[in-house]
């Protein structure tokens, strides 16, 4: 597969998808663990706030690395073009 | 885990299956010459003398699909079915209010934020999120998760109905993935219920396939997408869903990244694909005009209708395969816990 191929963009997005999901069990995962305990609703309020927080950082440096990525991608791609 | 019952509900499927099929079968061709005959018609633009093709499809999916899940409603008593059917049948207005009237670019992440309200109220989805290498409970982080979902599923779909049966052609390929998710991971009433929907896919691709006799429409795409996205929540499979759907997201992805903000379609003027004289599609060389995956696969030189369609296909193919790669993964996992 050639990194031009766009089967290569979807791998990538498929790592970074992976990658996202290693990410929500060590972070948000144990905050979960930390909500199953809990009775008080201020504190379960509190909590999800905090997980909120991270998927929305998470899913915002993964959409960072797309727009990294597509952008190389598109400029290889061009360049590809015009040597042709 | 087989409910005790299981065999009456395989049954009640088959047969629920079965008349989802034979509706879109029967009463397709009939609804056809009903819109020809209204004059509800819209040009097929990438062929040889501009045929008309009737638009839309989407209120006889609808009423396959309907009629499969009631049928399956009153065998199960799955009480989910209910808020499945009217979280499709939300999107499915909101489609039909888009293809009579031409509505700004935010009205319909908007609107769908509504479809998938009754998703919350029959509590489809559970406290626990199946993120592959294990589960998250999220129990009020969930709900706001849902009220995304469905419009970005049914956005995403609705955004690669762009030449004749990629959207049907490319959620059957992406159903398998979601079913054999559904069938290890979630509960097998869910399972049974992704089957109707699946059948009217098959009848509606005989339809829509290239050369298409009918499309489908917004009324029947945000339909498609809304119940796709129902499943996937229902299924505890989002994660596969996105893995398998990764075709549909990168091009809008592509689109919004390179347009900068939630536009209609329509309302854009440089279009990122030109139709040449002998009717094959190149990429356009305006820098104005919005990157989609189909500006990026004719990169690579000109291509007809066709072989578009069968390019997307075969990506979905490969995203498909990806989600079974990561089924297993997530297998895997399980039994070593």
């Amino acid at each position: 597969m050639k990194f031009l191929d766009l089967r290569f963009f979807i791998l990538f997005m498929w790592i970074i998808v992976m990658i996202a999901c290693l990410a929500i069990i060590f972070l948000i995962a144990p905050l979960g663990k930390y909500l199953i305990l809990q009775k008080n609703s201020i504190l379960i309020l509190q909590t999800s706030f905090i997980q909120a927080i991270l998927a929305v950082m998470i899913v915002g440096i993964l959409i960072y690395l797309l727009n990294k990525f597509q952008k190389i991608y598109l400029f290889k791609k061009l360049m590809d073009k015009k040597k042709d | 885990m087989l409910p005790s019952n299981h065999e009456e509900f395989i049954i009640g499927t088959i047969i629920a299956s079965v008349i989802s099929f034979l509706i879109i079968i029967i009463l397709m061709p009939a609804f056809i010459k009903f819109l020809t005959k209204n004059g509800k018609l819209v040009n097929d633009r990438h062929k040889p003398n501009n045929p008309m093709v009737p638009r839309p499809g989407g209120p006889i999916l609808l009423l396959s699909i309907i009629t499969g899940e009631l049928i399956l409603f009153f065998i199960t008593g799955f009480y989910e079915i209910i808020g499945i059917i009217i979280t499709t049948s939300i999107a499915f207005i909101i489609g039909v209010i888009d293809d009579f009237k031409t509505m700004p670019g935010w009205f319909k992440p908007a609107a769908l934020i509504l479809a998938s309200i009754p998703l919350i109220i029959f509590h489809v989805n559970e406290n626990h999120l199946n993120i592959i290498f294990g589960s998250v409970y999220i129990p009020l982080l969930y709900i706001p998760l849902v009220l995304i979902a469905i419009p970005l599923v049914g956005n995403t779909i609705n955004s690669i109905d762009v030449f004749n049966g990629i959207v049907t052609g490319f959620l059957i390929i992406t159903m398998f993935p979601l079913l054999a998710s559904t069938l290890l991971f979630g509960k097998f009433e869910v399972f049974l219920i992704e089957l109707p929907f699946f059948a009217s896919l098959l009848g509606f691709y005989r339809f829509h396939k290239y050369p298409s006799k009918i499309f489908p429409g917004d009324s029947g795409t945000l339909l498609m997408g809304a119940i796709y996205g129902s499943f996937a929540i229902a299924s505890r499979s989002e994660i596969i869903a996105i893995i398998a759907l990764l075709p549909a997201i990168m091009n809008s992805f592509l689109f919004l990244s390179s347009v900068r903000k939630i536009v209609e379609h329509r309302q854009i003027k440089a279009r990122p694909i030109i139709l040449k004289d002998d009717y094959s599609l190149e990429a356009s060389k305006d820098k104005s005009a919005p990157i989609t995956l189909v500006r990026l696969i004719l990169l690579d030189g000109p291509l007809s209708e066709k072989q578009i369609v069968n390019k997307i296909y075969r990506l979905g193919i490969f995203s498909s395969c990806l989600s079974f790669i990561t089924i297993l993964i997530q297998y895997f996992i399980l039994n070593i816990k």
